[in-house]
């Protein structure tokens, strides 16, 4: 019975590996990205986005032909990185918002009006520091940021990918980018980067 | 600071502001409210910062050769995945599972008749994937079993004689040994995977009836390294006395009793099969 149904579909099969492979395979690199900045862990990563791929190719007779794979395939990214690795991954100290809230509101637009803040204070971190800095945010603002800043969705694609409303996803960007700011803030600091007097 | 303002900003340096007026009235607050202007310097500099520093990743080479690889070694096996080689009985004694077969015989039984599936066993099933799998290693081992190419290592009927063999053979953990009345036990095989033995046992009826168990702790399925099989699964079975599949003619059953998983899988479907099997392991 097996063997029929196998016969049967050998065609289909072969055809269905090159649709995904004009489909899915091009995205991988904005999946492997994803999925790094998400575990924090390049072995992790590894075998996160192999496990993507794999469930996406058994379901992709599921997926609807016309639609954003890229987003679909993040979705699958998702849910396993919820569902087998999130309990794995070791996370780093989290930022606290309301701590940010209050240094941000401590922060007069007067000391740094004129100066490209981020772009010149911040533009000495390393990648590690900043890495550092957006692995420290709390799942849901370390995806928005993600899925916005670094691979481009838009806030519609994002309320669908992290099923939640559009005024969400605005809202969480906005936090997560405050958040962010403000350990970046802390680490140039740290390094002597920040330079009030060049900003006056 | 109104919060609909300043997340209005954040729109504003996303490019979501569909209202031309409104934007209009975004960046006249820009030029003229200091704190509005760090808002907006603040919002676009980070999302400016992300994009330079970790826009260009790329996947590495070789997980991209070897997930492309995958996926095609998955489509020549799930075409042949019913013609496994004369070796395969060695295989099954080293490792269990030869890789590429496995998912595809959950293939097998999880979407090519999931119309016969409940909806939820389906769902599943259709989770349990990669080689360690336990459900994805049972599938190719009964299915290798109904070929006729995997025979017992013991071949008895005495429950200490195959409960001994076990033991002597390397698994740690007490198997339960079911003793039906309407079906007699054929003998053992013992598998590893990544380093424990593990207990599968033959059982048989008249009709040629076919009945195969395999039974592991339930620590080592909740361990991805070892027979992991997926949270949902392992969840579903600790609220329910089991959980059925049917494929035609075929059923597996899994269940879990204090300490360990089972699943049995036989050639024919028979209402007496979870009183025999099930009830008498918890």
């Amino acid at each position: 019975m097996f063997t029929v149904e196998s016969q049967r579909d050998d065609k289909a099969l072969q055809q269905l590996y090159k649709e995904f492979e004009v489909e899915a395979i091009p995205h991988m690199d904005a999946i492997y990205n994803f999925a790094l900045k998400m575990t924090g862990d390049p072995d992790t990563a590894d075998d996160l986005v192999q496990d993507t791929y794999l469930k996406a190719f058994r379901f992709f007779e599921k997926f609807e032909k016309g639609t954003n794979c890229k987003a679909w395939l993040f979705r699958i990214l998702k849910n396993s990185f919820i569902n087998d690795y999130r309990k794995n991954v070791k996370e780093p100290d989290k930022v606290d918002y309301e701590d940010v809230q209050n240094f941000y509101e401590n922060i007069k637009a007067s000391d740094i009006k004129g100066s490209h803040v981020v772009q010149d204070d911040f533009s000495n971190l390393l990648d590690d520091e900043i890495s550092s800095a957006l692995s420290s945010l709390p799942e849901d603002f370390r995806t928005v940021i993600i899925l916005s800043d670094i691979e481009g969705f838009t806030y519609e694609e994002i309320a669908d990918f992290v099923d939640c409303p559009v005024g969400t996803v605005r809202s969480r960007l906005h936090r997560a980018r405050k958040m962010l700011y403000s350990k970046l803030y802390k680490y140039a600091g740290e390094r002597g980067f920040i330079n009030k007097e060049s900003s006056q | 600071m109104n919060k609909d303002i300043l997340e209005d900003i954040t729109a504003l340096a996303d490019k979501e502001i569909r209202d031309k007026s409104r934007e209009k009235v975004l960046f006249e607050l820009i030029r003229n409210d200091e704190e509005i202007g760090l808002e907006y310097e603040i919002q676009t500099g980070i999302k400016s910062l992300m994009r330079e520093r970790f826009a260009s990743g790329t996947c590495p080479t070789v997980l991209m050769q070897k997930i492309t690889s995958t996926l095609k070694n998955e489509t020549r096996t799930r075409k042949k995945y019913n013609l496994f080689s004369s070796g395969y009985f060695g295989a099954f004694s080293n490792h269990p599972v030869i890789a590429f077969a496995t998912v595809l015989l959950v293939l097998g039984f999880a979407y090519l008749y999931s119309d016969t599936f409940s909806d939820q066993a389906s769902d599943l099933i259709k989770l349990q994937s990669g080689e360690n799998n336990m459900y994805v290693q049972a599938s190719a081992n009964f299915s290798s079993i109904i070929a006729g190419k995997l025979l017992p290592q013991l071949s008895s009927s005495d429950i200490e004689e195959n409960k001994k063999f076990l033991h002597d053979s390397g698994v740690e953990y007490l198997p339960d040994l079911p003793t039906p009345h309407l079906w007699k036990l054929s003998g053992s095989v013992v598998s590893e995977c990544s380093g424990r033995k593990y207990a599968h046992n033959v059982y048989s009826g008249g009709g040629n009836q076919i009945i195969y168990l395999f039974q592991a702790e339930n620590v080592s399925c909740s361990n991805k390294n070892e027979l992991n099989l997926s949270r949902d699964l392992i969840d579903y079975l600790a609220g329910h006395s089991y959980l059925k599949v049917t494929d035609g003619e075929n059923c597996s059953y899994i269940w879990q009793n204090n300490d360990k998983i089972f699943m049995l899988f036989a050639n024919f479907d028979k209402e007496e099969l979870p009183s025999e099997f099930i009830s008498a392991s918890l």
